[in-house]
């Protein structure tokens, strides 16, 4: 075995103050995306936790068509609610927990004035097994929903313009699907502040059992929402579902229902994507620029080296293997000291304000390993890309030019 | 059969418009064993020998017989092992390499081969060269902590490592005072005369040409008769 490598890896410790910029570029590139990086997933975490675990569940069902007119929020397009048919989603593999909702709209009122609201009708039974993190925000002063009350939970901003509150009565005004109106009067359990500001404007969350009443949809949902052992697999589980319920019904997930929040999931990769991309390419002039010098600096050394019969492929090893080196350095103390700084910001705990509301919530940033493993490997091939040219001209230097010099 | 065999050797370098005409016609035969010194001015065509015999450079026209090999035409990276195995290359200003400390430097030539030997097995021979040269005390020296003198000792062990049929030095004394200089003919003659090996090298000076068994001299790219 050829003992070349080594001088490599000597050559890196040769000009310190060189590979010290060098290193430090890759150093300071990869622990500003790993941060970045972390950051990032932790907010989308926590959007997709709350989107996720507290409102869709990771799929839901509906009656064929459903979703194409959902801005219509059509209670014909109903499901039937049973038990035989929540056994046989519970049976699909991957399926780990499921609730039936019904969504609907009417008219709201206070005996002075009326609006229009959007309903939606819980089991309050089995609402957290689809989304464990349903729970509803109470203002001070409100009581939980209980499933067989004719009771309301109202969006606060709602509640205050109509002047509710816990413990007041208010009347609900729906269409059936066959176009029969239907009215009710609900008591107010407590007012709800959401993320949303158009839920504390518009929404009202009843039992399942109220809201079947009112539509006379006994027995029936419009949605079913499903909770799933991992969200890596979602696209699998869904067929699977698809699969087992027949073509009556369409299975949807989260992000399909939820494109805003799914824009907003990418275009937050995109940017990442876009700036880890600058400081790659930041990186790999610095890089370039260094090996660059180095080569200048050898000349006569390369010269040598070919006098004594190494081959102008060794050369090119030669230059790459040290540019690897480099690269291995900085990408691996990068990623050391962005996990640290992430360690470091977990364990002091980030507040983190949902967009448009005062919710907080603990963001939690973190890497996977394989996105750190990656972020090695890419310092490392980035290294190599940037020392590539001047490994060439190192290889092709005229030796009796490179030992006149000087 | 001569170790050289040098036959209308031509050189000339394309600068632009002009051509330079360094080597034109030289004919040189080196047998084994010799020690021969070529002289001559600045500018004659030295070093342009020199390399071409060393397989650094291709001669323009001519035949170049190195060993019984014809090698004239061959491609560089083709020669780099008749570089690494045939010959040995000592230069004016030392080209050691400078993060290797003097063992490293003493082996590396036969450290860079694909079948180099076990490091143990180098590092034997690194020392009988090295106490030959006699730098047994600054095998884990680098480069930087040498004198001149050293320095050139330790590019002659390292010209000397592979076992060469031929030691080309380029002006070995031209950086070395004078007494230095005295040590240096008197280390390559040593070598020549106990251990055979051959030596062919340029210089200026005309007081180290007294040592030589052979002097040549050229002038303006032809070899003076
Ligand atoms: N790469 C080159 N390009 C152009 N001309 C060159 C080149 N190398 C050498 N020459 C020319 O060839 C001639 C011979 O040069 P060479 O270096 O062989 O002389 P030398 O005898 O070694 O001189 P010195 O004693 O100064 O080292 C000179 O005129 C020189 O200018
Ligand atoms: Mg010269």
């Amino acid at each position: 075995m050829s003992r070349l490598p080594r001088l490599a890896v000597r050559n890196v410790g040769r000009n310190r103050r060189r590979t010290l910029i060098t290193g430090a570029a890759i150093f300071v590139c990869v622990t500003l995306v790993i941060v970045l990086k972390g950051f990032i997933t932790g907010a989308q975490d926590l959007m997709l936790a709350d989107v996720v675990e507290g409102r869709t569940g990771a799929l839901q069902i509906h009656q064929k068509g459903y979703v194409d007119n959902i801005e219509a929020v059509p209670t014909r397009m109903n499901l039937p609610y049973t038990p035989a048919l929540i056994a046989k989603i519970k049976a699909v593999p991957g399926v780990k927990g499921v609730t039936g909702r019904l969504q609907f709209n009417g008219l709201v009122s206070n005996g002075r004035a009326q609006t229009m609201f959007i309903g939606k009708a819980i089991d309050v039974a089995t609402e957290k097994e689809a989304c464990p993190r349903a729970d509803a925000v109470l203002k001070p002063g409100g009581q939980p929903l209980v499933p067989l009350e004719r009771a309301a939970l109202v969006g606060f901003e709602l509640a205050n313009s109509f002047q509710l509150a816990p413990g007041g009565t208010v009347n609900l005004l729906v269409s059936s699907p066959e176009g029969r109106q239907n009215s009710l009067d609900v008591k107010v359990k407590a007012l709800t502040s959401s993320s949303f500001p158009f839920e504390n404007k518009r929404v009202l969350t009843v039992p399942l059992k109220t809201a079947q009443e009112l539509l006379g949809l006994d027995g029936r949902v419009t949605e079913y929402a499903v909770a799933i052992d991992d969200l890596n697999r979602i696209d699998e589980t869904r067929a699977a579902l698809a699969a087992a319920l027949g073509p009556e019904f369409e299975v949807h997930t989260w992000a399909e229902l939820q494109t805003f929040v799914r824009d907003i999931i990418n275009r937050q990769s995109l940017v990442m994507g876009m700036i880890s991309l600058v400081l790659f390419v930041i990186a790999l002039t610095v890089i370039a620029n260094t090996m660059l010098m180095s080569v200048f600096e050898r000349v006569r050394e390369i010269g040598t080296l070919l006098a004594v019969g190494v081959k102008r492929l060794q050369v090119l090893q030669l230059f790459i293997i040290e540019a690897a080196v480099l690269g291995l350095l900085g990408g691996v103390a990068g990623v050391i000291a962005g996990r640290l700084a992430l360690l470091g910001m977990t364990l002091k705990g980030i507040e983190f304000e949902m967009p448009g509301t005062s919710t907080r919530a603990l963001l939690v940033p973190h890497v996977t390993p394989g996105y750190i493993v990656g972020a090695v490997v890419v310092a490392t091939l980035g290294a190599v890309l940037a020392a590539s040219w001047p490994s060439f001209r190192a290889s092709r230097l005229n030796p009796v030019d490179a030992l006149r010099n000087g | 059969m001569n170790l050289i065999e040098l036959k209308g050797i031509q050189k000339s370098y394309e600068l632009g418009k002009t051509t330079v005409t360094a080597l034109r016609g030289v004919d040189l035969s080196i047998a084994k064993g010799e020690f021969t010194v070529i002289t001559g001015p600045s500018g004659s065509g030295k070093t342009t020998l020199l390399n071409i015999i060393g397989c650094l450079d291709r001669a323009s026209a001519g035949r170049y017989q190195l060993d019984g090999q014809d090698v004239s035409n061959r491609d560089f990276d083709d020669l780099a092992g008749v570089r690494n195995q045939k010959i040995g290359f000592i230069f004016q200003n030392f080209n050691l390499i400078p993060v290797l400390d003097v063992a490293e430097n003493i082996e590396f030539p036969c450290a860079v081969r694909k079948d180099a030997e076990k490091p143990e097995v180098l590092r034997q021979k690194v020392e009988r060269l090295a106490e030959a040269v006699g730098l047994k005390p600054y095998l884990h020296h680098k480069p930087d902590e040498l004198s001149g003198g050293q320095r050139q000792r330790v590019a002659i062990a390292r010209a000397l490592i592979t076992g060469p049929a031929l030691v080309l030095a380029d002006e070995p004394t031209a950086n070395l005072d004078s007494a230095t200089s005295e040590q240096i003919i008197d280390l390559m003659l040593a070598l020549n005369r106990e251990q055979g090996v051959t030596f062919l090298f340029s210089t200026h000076d005309a007081r180290v040409v007294k040592h030589a068994k052979r002097a040549l001299e050229i002038r303006d790219g032809v070899m003076v008769p």
